[in-house]
């Protein structure tokens, strides 16, 4: 790639100190590179660690470790240099209920960048063009309105709007739709989509559903217990997952037929105590049925930790599994 | 897009739905029989205090100059209200005494809420050891017994209106700091603030936005009812004769009434006014606080009927 | 209780009504019966009536609320039992799992106290040492373990806390179990663990099983039988794979889009949506009460309300511009 990515991640981690005084790893070592116009989404369970990565990249939690860096610029976390950096990146929010002010009217949720930012030069017709954009026509019957009079999917919007006004680099959404009703859901991926085609912005999405990425994302990335284990077009990824915990993601979800479900047992892992070795060792579906030993390689999977490789020589394609055949990138 | 000619004005359009809010609230206060019932004998005391100079002569509260009135008069001797063991006209006391005691009251109110929505709103906002150390004074204040401390205060400021307001405000803040602070931590933790935080707001933008807007219900709420706390302190202090000696008040009223005899002398019309006085200004303002509540806290309706 | 060999269905819903309080009626008209161990998907978007009619059949609706309709459970209608027989009949006939199993369980008594108190309650002349038992058994049914059944709500992970609570609704052996949204607040894994216990507790235990949510897809996979509710009302009826593989009403087509088939071409980049908001119940639309959402919508439909009309084998949709289908 010869083209510097929009947004870097290097490095990254993330560490709480949790109850008890046990030392969680959210993010526990993420190299993560996005390019300028794609959409990447950030797959995994809830405790993966994809919301503190979101949450780090948007500067709203500081990393124990690693940079992040932004058009060539490393992230700096004094307030001044904050400010300028989310006036290029913006965030969505799960909840858009939750999100917006009840006491704001919905002019002032989408200007309220703008007043942050001092553009208060011409606010009221960048406020109406960014709620036109995000699909809330004609904008002025929405100026008045607060956020409890319209629809859970018409918040959504809003919020959406209030990025949009300070015309941004780039989006990170966390489960965008996830607490919208179905219907409502294809609609709002449709309108980040189309934000992405006509106002050439790029989008971080964190999500835990494949069936999105598949939707939207250009790529897709798995995170499982705070790393990155599986990288690649969503194409390629999704209809050949190399990753067993890719592959199990992918089994369970009920729209994909013909693929054998690998129901994985257990909850999501616990980042406060970090299996040693392959971090997915002792949920991996191919240690449990003996493939691993068969393979030769279930000692390595139990005790020697590994980062992603080129899958079959393809560098755009990466995972951090033993069993599949590297070669160095 | 043709958005360059935009037809409505979203400030205005804002501004109007602020309006018609307050508008809807008012119209909900009218409703409530305590709440207006409050309002009215609240806005008839004001005025009374307002219209002290008219209503009677300062120099009338003064001992010299009423040697030429009977002592003990009664009300019918001597309209409207009677006079005391030096002849002054218990009238003019209550109509001033009544106008130090407001004064007292909301001036050490103003200052208990600014210093309590001060310290409980950064110490919310901010937490870590600045937070801790702030709520450590809170409680300090707290857990003093109210009385000695004033006492002391009192003793060593000097009795005057100024100092007596102050010993009022100054124990009176950390109940409003501790609802406050509540409020904000819970505050802080919405997803709009977090949503603002990431549009780049600072904390002062944060605070003066998010915050403040959404604590300042509960402040109003609460300085209803902080007012006549404020003013039976008042009364206690200069009963207990810390109070101003120059200047009456209802409670220095009790005071002098009391010292004088009036109650072994069944002088009702120079104890009963003050007493009556202090007892329908806390009332008014609890029945409006309630009201107040009810109406910007619609589960507490629920929960009363 | 059922008389032997009865020729009515187990459970027969007859044109379901209710108004709640306020006005606002939810369900308008529901119809549908439930055989002896039959799975029944219920689907929908948020407030289309689907949960209260869960809330309608075992009673659960808050006072003031008007049903009209005839609730028949082997014969007997549920509407109009005495309170005496009402609580035999839930629990002991018909359970329900919510969603949000935090909420459910008391925080403060152990999972395993939790069991025995609704044993106990409806069957009050169990034995002590049986209780135990039955508790341990019970919990080893839904997965969890022996060592965990004196831990407290809070000790569990949310899909052991979904679990806890399918336990909880199996504690009377009923013959129907309701299932409102029970793996939505959950996780994809652990919904699919939920999902397979449910099947396996359905097909082993010979349960009858309403399974409702708004995910369709959910629905394809663990349903024999699928109705889709729109505005109060069933638009779309009829075996869950022909209903989810090739709908015919418009409503069913965009639910059945809105969640991608992953590898499907069709669905790459681009994601496809309902235009519009739910109807406010309040003010719904004239004649068929999905016209202003509908591609299809002509003008006869802002005037006609279709009724539910054969359009197939076994299925059923109330449009007047039926596509699709078989």
């Amino acid at each position: 790639m010869s083209e510097a990515p929009l947004l870097e991640v290097r490095g990254l981690e993330v560490r709480f100190k949790g109850r008890k005084g046990a030392l969680a790893r959210a993010v526990d070592g993420v190299d993560l590179s996005v390019r300028e116009g794609e959409v990447l989404a950030l797959v995994g369970e809830s405790g993966c660690g994809k919301t503190t990565l979101a949450r780090t990249i948007m500067g709203l939690e500081k990393p124990t470790a690693g940079e992040v860096w932004f058009r060539g610029a490393p992230l700096r976390y004094d307030g001044r240099s904050l400010k300028a950096y989310r006036r290029g990146v913006q965030m969505v929010f799960q909840d858009p209920t939750g999100a917006l002010n009840p006491r704001q009217t919905i002019y002032e949720a989408v200007a309220e960048g703008l007043r942050i930012h001092g553009l208060s030069a011409g606010e009221e017709a960048t406020v109406a063009e960014a709620l036109s954009v995000s699909g809330l026509r004609p904008p002025e019957r929405f100026f008045g309105l607060y956020p409890y009079e319209v629809s859970g999917g018409q918040r959504q919007r809003v919020v959406i709007a209030g990025a949009m006004a300070l015309d941004p680099w780039l989006i990170v959404a966390d489960e965008p739709v996830s607490s919208l009703d179905a219907s409502v859901r294809g609609e709002i991926l449709a309108l980040m989509l189309r934000l992405v085609r006509e106002k050439g912005v790029t989008i971080l999405v964190v999500t835990h559903d494949l069936g999105l990425a598949w939707n939207i994302a250009d790529r897709v990335a798995v995170m499982y217990l705070g790393r990155i284990v599986e990288l690649g077009l969503t194409e390629e990824m999704l209809s050949a997952p190399r990753h067993p915990y890719t592959h199990a993601l992918l089994s369970v979800v009920p729209e994909v037929q013909h693929v054998e479900q690998q129901i994985l047992h257990g909850e999501a892992p616990d980042p406060t105590r970090i299996p040693s070795g392959c971090r997915f060792h002792p949920r991996c579906p191919l240690l449990q049925s003996g493939e691993a030993e068969r393979l030769g390689i279930a000692e390595r999977c139990r005790g020697e930790d590994l980062a992603l490789a080129a899958v079959d020589g393809d560098a755009a394609h990466v995972a951090a599994c033993h069993a599949v055949p590297s070669q160095g990138v | 897009m043709s958005t360059a000619q935009v037809t409505v004005s979203g400030r205005r359009v804002t501004w109007q739905r602020r309006r018609r809010a307050l508008a809807a609230a008012w119209r909900q206060f009218r409703h409530s029989v305590p709440g207006m019932i409050g309002l009215v004998a609240l806005l008839l005391i004001v005025a009374m205090a307002l219209a002290a100079p008219l209503l009677a002569d300062e120099s009338d509260l003064r001992a010299i100059n009423a040697v030429d009135n009977p002592r003990w008069a009664t009300p019918s001797e001597f309209p409207p209200l009677g006079t005391d063991n030096f002849g002054r006209s218990v009238w003019a006391q209550f109509v001033w005494g009544s106008r130090i005691s407001l004064l007292v009251g909301l001036a050490a109110t103003a200052i208990a809420i600014v210093v309590g929505a001060a310290v409980g709103i950064s110490a919310g906002f901010f937490g870590g050891w600045f937070s801790a150390v702030l709520m450590r004074i809170t409680e300090w204040f707290l857990v003093i017994p109210f009385l000695p401390l004033a006492i002391v205060l009192a003793a060593v400021l000097g009795p005057s209106v100024q100092n007596i307001i102050l010993v009022i405000g100054i124990t009176s803040w950390p109940v409003t700091a501790r609802v406050v602070r509540a409020q904000v931590l819970s505050l802080k933790e919405r997803l709009y603030v977090e949503r603002s935080r990431a549009l780049g707001a600072s904390s002062r933008h944060l605070m003066s936005r998010h915050v403040l807007p959404n604590v300042s219900p509960l402040i109003l709420a609460n300085l209803t009812l902080t007012v006549p706390v404020a003013i039976l302190s008042e009364t206690t202090l200069s009963f207990l004769g810390l109070g101003d000696p120059t200047r009456a008040s209802l409670g220095k009223m009790l005071e002098e009434a009391y010292s004088a005899g009036a109650v072994t002398r069944n002088a009702w019309w120079y104890y009963l006014p003050p007493g009556l006085g202090v007892m329908a200004i806390v009332l008014a303002f609890v029945l409006i606080g309630q009201a107040l509540e009810e109406i910007l806290d619609p589960r507490l309706k629920e929960r009363r009927s | 209780m059922s008389g032997p060999m009865s020729t009515e269905p187990f459970l027969s819903v007859r044109d379901l009504t209710v108004t709640y309080p306020g006005g606002v009626t939810a369900v308008r008209g529901v119809s549908f019966d439930l055989e002896h161990g039959e799975t029944l998907g219920l689907a929908g978007e948020s407030g289309c009536g689907k949960s209260t009619v869960a809330g309608a059949l075992l009673r659960l609706l808050p006072r003031g609320t008007t049903v009209t309709g005839e609730v028949l459970l082997d014969g007997e209608d549920v509407l109009t039992m005495r309170p005496g027989r009402l609580r035999a009949v839930r629990w002991e006939e018909m359970s329900i799992v919510f969603q949000g199993a935090l909420h459910t369980l008391n925080p403060v008594r152990r999972i395993s106290w939790q069991i025995e108190e609704a044993v106990i309650t409806h069957r009050p002349s169990t034995p002590r040492s049986g209780l135990r038992t039955r508790t341990i058994e019970l919990l080893d049914v839904v997965g969890i373990p022996k060592s965990r059944v004196d831990d407290y709500p809070h000790q569990l992970s949310g899909g052991q806390r979904q679990r806890v609570l399918i336990a909880l609704a199996l504690a009377c052996d009923p013959r129907l179990l309701i299932a409102d949204e029970p793996t939505t607040a959950l996780d994809v894994m652990v919904q699919a663990q939920v999902l397979r216990l449910l099947e396996d507790l359905q097909r082993d235990l010979g349960l009858a099983m309403l399974f409702i949510t708004h995910d369709l897809s959910t629905l394809a996979s663990v349903c024999r039988r699928l109705a889709i509710m729109y505005a109060g009302r069933f638009v779309e009826e009829g075996p869950a794979h022909d209903v989810f593989a090739a709908p015919t009403h418009p409503y069913t087509v965009a639910l059945a889009a809105a969640f991608p088939v992953i590898g499907d071409r069709r669905f790459r980049m681009a994601p496809s949506g309902l235009g519009g908001d739910p109807p406010d119940p309040r003010e719904l639309p004239s004649g068929c009460p999905f016209h202003p959402r509908c591609p299809r919508a002509t003008e006869e439909c802002v005037s006609w309300t279709p009724e539910l009309l054969s359009v197939g084998a076994g299925r059923r949709a109330a449009c007047l511009h039926p596509g699709g289908g078989p």
